[in-house]
């Protein structure tokens, strides 16, 4: 952990950081890092930069084996990581480059509340979520569903819920991939994968994931604010959590399998945990094929969670959720692979995107965003730590020719979770947060501490990366006032 | 002899995991990682029934390595889907190629335990079972 990487870093400009293909032979392509000298000290002190490295291995690379500021010290993949494949020329795809929790993600909701309206109500409405939302290690949902529902799940995504009547057909429009991603393949999913993943529909998980009520607090953009419906001082609430046990085991399935394909395939890579196979191999069509099962489930999941929130609002306001203005602005996935068309060198070409820890970044005009948000851009949803603040970005078409439409995910870990767990002390850090205004219901006192604001980089630094090079636009920021914590 | 320590990583949690011979290094890699996720808390009378199961492994892998994993993430599994929290392990056989084994432990229960961290996964990352001085060694990344 103390061990500094002294790897090469070359300067191109001041936050972009290139690493020579010719560092480990192997490296098909060189490694790029979106940083400024601040959180370049900070990658520094893991071996983040390493697996950048290492991720430059897999067949089929193109261009750059890209890590976004926010990276950070991962198993196989660096978290923060952007490697996307040519499917057609022998590209592979990586459970571990997408992780265990496939389709972790954020959805961000607006309503008609200022703070001041609610100020007295924030303590009322966390006990509120914290009771109607089920949340905390292996938590079973309220929300049960049959076997065959379960399989429904994989195919609808989040349509599967809205057509249960827990959201409307715009909440749809609003999500990533319409809710539900096409081609995914039930009959890939192992039993195990059903039977972990059963009955967690509707729980929001524990350690990183949460639920917030947020306050804006700084526009950057008024005609993009304007368009959405944003205004300072307006309540919002942010969701992020993904597909639970169910995706885990989905991963942790073809990580085992994808082993054998290293020797089938010929592949070299120097980390076990970058196991791949080619997407143009059985094996590489079924992990595609599950791992879009897991997505789906996880945007269900985010969908039934917003459901449970709603209901929240309406119980403590005794209005309905459509009179309080709350509307979805936005659902991304920052843990998937996604097959793009994108150019390469003047050519359109057919890549699978890994994003790992990193969120798409569609500029205007693009045909996968809805008319709504086809002269905006696509809006990125950054969450940062419980102290400090989130995000609201969009995409850019600078974000389409450099990083194959991507961008940070959030502020990026610093610390270890037991050097938090030796160093902060639970009272003075709730003491802080309520004098800043911050009320804070957690499963479990640990996870609050090895949640604690000072063990994130701080996400302000790592979003002026993403907008001072123009891979996302700053649209506006929130502060939390209300936490509620796995 | 030092069992198990628990180790810093950035993003995840690690352990290392001692022991004279494989079966006691896999076991305390075990024991280890149930560190990690429970705590035992004393909140109802010591009298009350507390159930117990018993499981019989039959895993395989290509090497040490991914026997180990194996091992881990079947009792992951076993503990995410029945509750098992593993006390005893009889291993019968153990080498680069499969494991048997005989596992008892107690049920989950919230009276009784504290969930401390959620394990996602057991991961490869960086994994390599070593010859120590007294044994063997391990060190292994968990995705939490």
């Amino acid at each position: 952990m103390a061990n500094i990487w002294e790897g090469p870093l070359e300067k191109i400009d001041d936050y972009r950081w290139r690493i020579p293909k010719t560092y480990k032979s192997g490296m098909r392509v060189p490694g790029l890092i979106y940083a400024d000298e601040r959180l370049l000290k900070d990658i520094r002190h893991d071996r983040a930069a390493e697996q950048v490295a290492n991720v430059a291995f897999l067949p089929g690379i193109v261009k750059y084996s890209l890590a976004m500021p926010d990276i950070h010290w991962g198993y196989g993949f660096c978290i923060g990581g952007v490697a996307a494949t040519d499917v057609e020329q022998g590209g592979v795809i990586s459970p571990g480059g997408v992780g265990f929790d496939i389709n972790c993600g954020v959805r961000l909701i607006k309503t008609n509340f200022q703070y001041d309206e609610i100020k007295d109500k924030i303590k009322d409405l966390v006990y509120s979520l914290f009771n109607d939302v089920p949340s905390g290690v292996g938590s079973k949902g309220e929300i049960r569903v049959s076997e065959k529902e379960e399989r429904e799940i994989l195919v609808k995504g989040a349509g599967w819920a809205v057509q249960r009547g827990y959201g409307t057909e715009e909440d749809l429009e609003c999500t990533e991939e319409y809710g539900a991603i096409a081609g995914s393949n039930p009959s890939a999913v192992s039993e195990r994968a059903y039977k972990r993943g059963k009955a967690q529909s509707g729980t929001l998980g524990s350690g990183n994931h949460f639920i917030e009520i947020q306050v804006i607090d700084q526009l950057y953009d008024q005609e993009i604010c304007d368009e959405l419906g944003l205004r300072p001082e307006q309540v919002t609430l942010m969701i992020h959590s993904g597909s639970r046990g169910f995706g885990y085991q989905v991963c942790d399935d073809y990580t085992k399998s994808m082993i054998r394909c290293l020797a089938k395939y010929q592949i070299n890579v120097p980390d076990r945990q970058l196991a791949c196979a080619p997407l143009n191999s059985p094996e590489g069509r079924e992990y595609l094929g599950a791992m879009k099962c897991a997505a789906n489930y996880a945007w269900a999941n985010r969908q039934c969670l917003m459901h449970l929130a709603r209901k929240s609002f309406e119980k403590i306001f005794n209005k309905s959720w459509e009179s309080m203005g709350m509307y979805l602005i936005y659902d991304v996935a920052h843990n998937i692979a996604k097959i793009e068309k994108h150019i390469v060198d003047g050519k359109e070409k057919k890549l699978c995107v890994h994003r790992k820890g990193a969120t798409r970044a569609f500029g205007p005009g693009h045909p996968a965003l809805p008319d709504r948000y086809k002269k905006i851009g696509q809006p990125v949803i950054i969450p940062g730590d419980m102290g400090r603040n989130s995000y609201l970005l969009v995409g850019t078409q600078k974000a389409m020719e450099e990083t194959f439409g991507s961008t940070c995910h959030g502020a990026g870990r610093l610390k270890s979770r037991s050097a938090a767990l030796r160093s902060i002390d639970v009272n003075k850090l709730m003491n802080e947060l309520e004098t800043k205004h911050i009320f804070v219901r957690a499963a479990g006192r640990g996870t609050i501490i090895e949640e604690a604001p000072e063990v994130y980089k701080d996400v302000n630094q790592v979003v002026d990366v993403v907008h001072n090079v123009g891979i996302a636009k700053r649209v506006c920021r929130m502060r939390p006032i209300g936490v509620i914590k796995g | 002899m030092k069992k198990y320590e628990i180790i810093d990583h950035t993003a995840d949690i690690g352990i290392r995991a001692y022991g004279k011979d494989l079966k006691e290094l896999f076991l305390n890699a075990a024991y280890a990682m149930f560190e990690i996720m429970l705590e035992a808390i004393k909140k109802k009378s010591i009298f009350q029934k507390r159930e117990h199961k018993k499981f019989i492994l039959n895993k395989e892998g290509n090497n040490l390595e991914e026997v180990l994993v194996v091992w881990l993430s079947e009792l992951l599994y076993l503990f995410s889907t029945e509750g098992l929290i593993m006390e005893k392990a009889d291993i019968q056989k153990l080498d680069g190629s499969s494991i048997q084994a005989e596992v008892t432990g107690r049920m989950f229960s919230p009276d009784f335990y504290r969930i401390k961290t959620e394990i996602k996964a057991v991961t490869y990352h960086e994994l390599e079972v070593k010859k120590a001085e007294h044994g063997y060694e391990v060190q292994v990344i968990f995705d939490v």
